[in-house]
């Protein structure tokens, strides 16, 4: 496995993307619509020593991307699809219809830009509809990201829960050959319901480092948050813990000694402004940076 | 639960609903998604390369011939849950309907009077009764802990391109949401007063109603489908009572009491979705529709009651009706009008 960074900054609030109130989510709308509120955030992460930057081909995010002086020293966690605007989109069409448009939409450009590139090993396991079309999506998401430094690909949450409910373990192995194979980049699932993905995996014999919900008020820790710590407890799976100040509810100084002392590799924290990059990345380093 | 007791379920219509219930059965350990019945043949090509188990049909009735079945989720276009229900109401298999109920208040009739006369669960797809928040407030709020009621203002914000196509349909799901939240809060309406425009943008897009609750209880409505900033609808309501307030938003609830009361210090106090419990077991793309789908179930196993009938999904059709009529004719309009 490659190796991930400790701490990661994450770009919830860059993308909209708040749980305390509608207020603080259309302030994160506005304010981070423009590259200059974004950049000076990612400067003093970077500056504060965090390397690491998830985040999906969200445009605002990836024009303060490219003008950021330190990118080629960033490594870049790539979240997809970048399912907002999907839900964006699927209110018109709906979710397949969405789909398969951007699938067919991207066909061509994929054919003239890319080209074909054989998968031997995963097409023979999987229907070649299936191959088409998730190839299709993955080459249009990850052409955002063709001038940075991609280590990770991240399948987003919303994607791996209903590939979970599906049952099909064909979806996840395409998965992390597609990214193995055509990216040569570590695949990583995203999900809402660790205390169920994990022993699904564990039962297909699929090791993938895996992005979940761990907080001290459970919040969105699925099934619940004593299945999910007693299922960590006890994991060999890497473990990169998201919503760790429970949507905004905790404050550094009170989630992070939480996750501490638990088996988690790394964790991501999203920031809304500047003072509160300073603040959080501080005390995630005095925390998680002890040996 | 043993393989014969659980659910057979068929979904009808595999769009973002379609696909949510589906997942949502599919993980429920009392029930088990048999079929699906899809118009669109690229679709049904994906179902099959995604759910090689599934039996995929194009026809409703090919699908009731070929596959036992006990329950149906109708997750297509209001439009067609009456031919639909029709069609499936003989048929001795619970159903569940997406909201709105139908797409006018006689279908919508029609439907009723088809479920009185069977004894299967009809529901139809409300979710504000599983979000932590909501419930929260409303258990707080039937409890009495703003003595005695004196009003409430509601809104509901967001923003559709004009160019959507669907903008009128999905303005109408959304209304009936919210206007179900409200009816969920305080009870039946006896009478509508409504005029058209948008009291946040002072465009056309939105309305304003007055709701004259049977509890003598009067409420404002405001809605704006065109407010910038709004991508995802927002819903918010401020109950104001003898003892205090109560200002609700699925993300936050903020209880202001003159004085103290139970275990509610006298001022303000705050609950944030994280501090609520969720009693919710799987989480699909947004909080509520596992549980909405597995209540469901459940209901139809005699486990418990459906929160939500087809009685319900009529009343708020008979309120959006009501209100459209009294924009069209500048008057209040008594619900029994609405006929």
């Amino acid at each position: 496995m490659e190796k991930i960074d400790r701490i990661i900054l994450g770009s919830n609030a860059f993308e909209g993307v708040g749980y305390l109130s509608r207020a603080q989510t259309q302030h994160y709308l506005e304010f981070f619509s423009k590259k200059e509120n974004i950049l000076p955030i990612m400067e003093a992460s970077f500056n504060l020593g965090i390397k690491s930057f998830m985040c999906s081909n969200n445009s605002n995010i990836l024009q303060a991307l490219g003008e950021f002086t330190n990118s080629r020293d960033l490594s870049i966690l790539a979240v997809v699809p970048n399912a907002y605007e999907y839900a964006r989109e699927s209110t018109e069409k709906g979710v397949l219809g969405t789909i398969l448009s951007k699938a067919k939409e991207i066909d061509l450009y994929r054919k003239v830009r890319m080209g074909l590139r054989a998968l031997r090993k995963i097409q023979g396991i999987i229907t070649k509809d299936l191959l088409t079309l998730l190839t299709n999506l993955m080459d249009f998401e990850m052409a955002s990201f063709h001038s940075h430094n991609v280590t990770g690909i991240i399948l987003h949450g919303q994607v791996t829960d209903l590939a979970l409910s599906s049952n099909n373990r064909e979806i996840f192995d395409v998965y992390q050959d597609l990214v193995r194979e055509r990216y040569a980049v570590q695949p990583i699932l995203a999900t809402h319901n660790f205390g169920t993905l994990l022993p699904k995996l564990m039962e297909w014999n699929i090791k993938m480092p895996i992005l979940a919900s761990f907080n001290k008020k459970g919040f969105i820790m699925k099934p619940s948050q004593e299945e999910c710590e007693r299922l960590l407890a006890n994991s060999d799976y890497y473990v990169i813990a998201k919503k760790v100040l429970a949507g905004g509810r905790l404050n550094p100084e009170e989630a992070f000694p939480y996750l501490a002392d638990k088996n988690i590799g790394s964790v991501v924290l999203g920031v809304g402004s500047l003072s509160e990059a300073y603040h959080t990345l501080s005390v995630a380093k005095s925390v998680f940076s002890k040996p | 639960m043993s393989q014969q007791e659980k659910r057979k379920v068929g979904i009808i219509g595999f769009g973002k609903s379609g696909i949510l219930h589906a997942s949502s059965v599919n993980m429920n350990p009392d029930a088990e998604w048999r079929a699906v019945c899809d118009a669109d043949e690229q679709v049904r090509d994906i179902i099959h390369a995604i759910y090689p188990d599934i039996s995929v049909f194009s026809d409703v009735e090919e699908m009731l011939e070929k596959v036992s079945l006990d329950t149906i989720f109708i997750c297509t276009p209001d439009h067609t849950h009456l031919p639909l229900a029709k069609q499936l109401i003989h048929k001795d298999v619970n159903i569940f309907v997406e909201n709105p109920l139908a797409e006018s208040l006689a279908p919508a009739q029609e439907m009723v009077r088809l479920a009185s006369d069977n004894t299967k669960v009809y529901s139809v797809g409300f979710y504000s009764p599983f979000k932590a928040v909501l419930r929260k407030a409303r258990d707080l709020f039937e409890n009495g802990i703003l003595d005695r009621v004196k009003r409430y203002r509601a809104s509901l914000q967001y923003s559709l391109p004009r160019s959507l196509p669907s903008r009128e349909r999905i303005t109408r799901i959304r209304a009936s949401a919210f206007l179900y939240l409200i009816y969920w809060f305080f009870g039946p309406v006896k009478s509508v007063y409504a005029k058209a425009g948008d009291k946040f943008t002072a465009s056309k897009s939105g309305a304003s109603l007055i709701l004259d609750h049977s509890s003598g209880l009067l409420g404002i409505a405001d809605l704006s489908w065109d407010r910038p900033g709004y991508p995802q609808p927002a819903a918010k309501i401020t109950i104001e009572g003898t003892g205090g307030t109560l200002d609700i938003s699925e993300d936050n609830l903020k209880l202001y009491l003159t004085k103290k009361k139970g275990e509610f210090a006298r001022g303000w106090t705050s609950f944030q979705r994280a501090d609520l419990p969720s009693p919710e077991r799987f989480f699909l793309c947004e909080e509520g529709n596992y549980e909405g789908t597995s209540s469901f179930l459940e209901s139809c196993s005699g486990k418990k009651q459906s929160p939500l009938s087809w009685e319900d999904g009529l009343e708020i059709i008979r309120m959006i009706e009501a209100a459209d009529l009294a924009i069209d004719t500048d008057r209040e309009i008594s619900l029994h009008e609405v006929k």
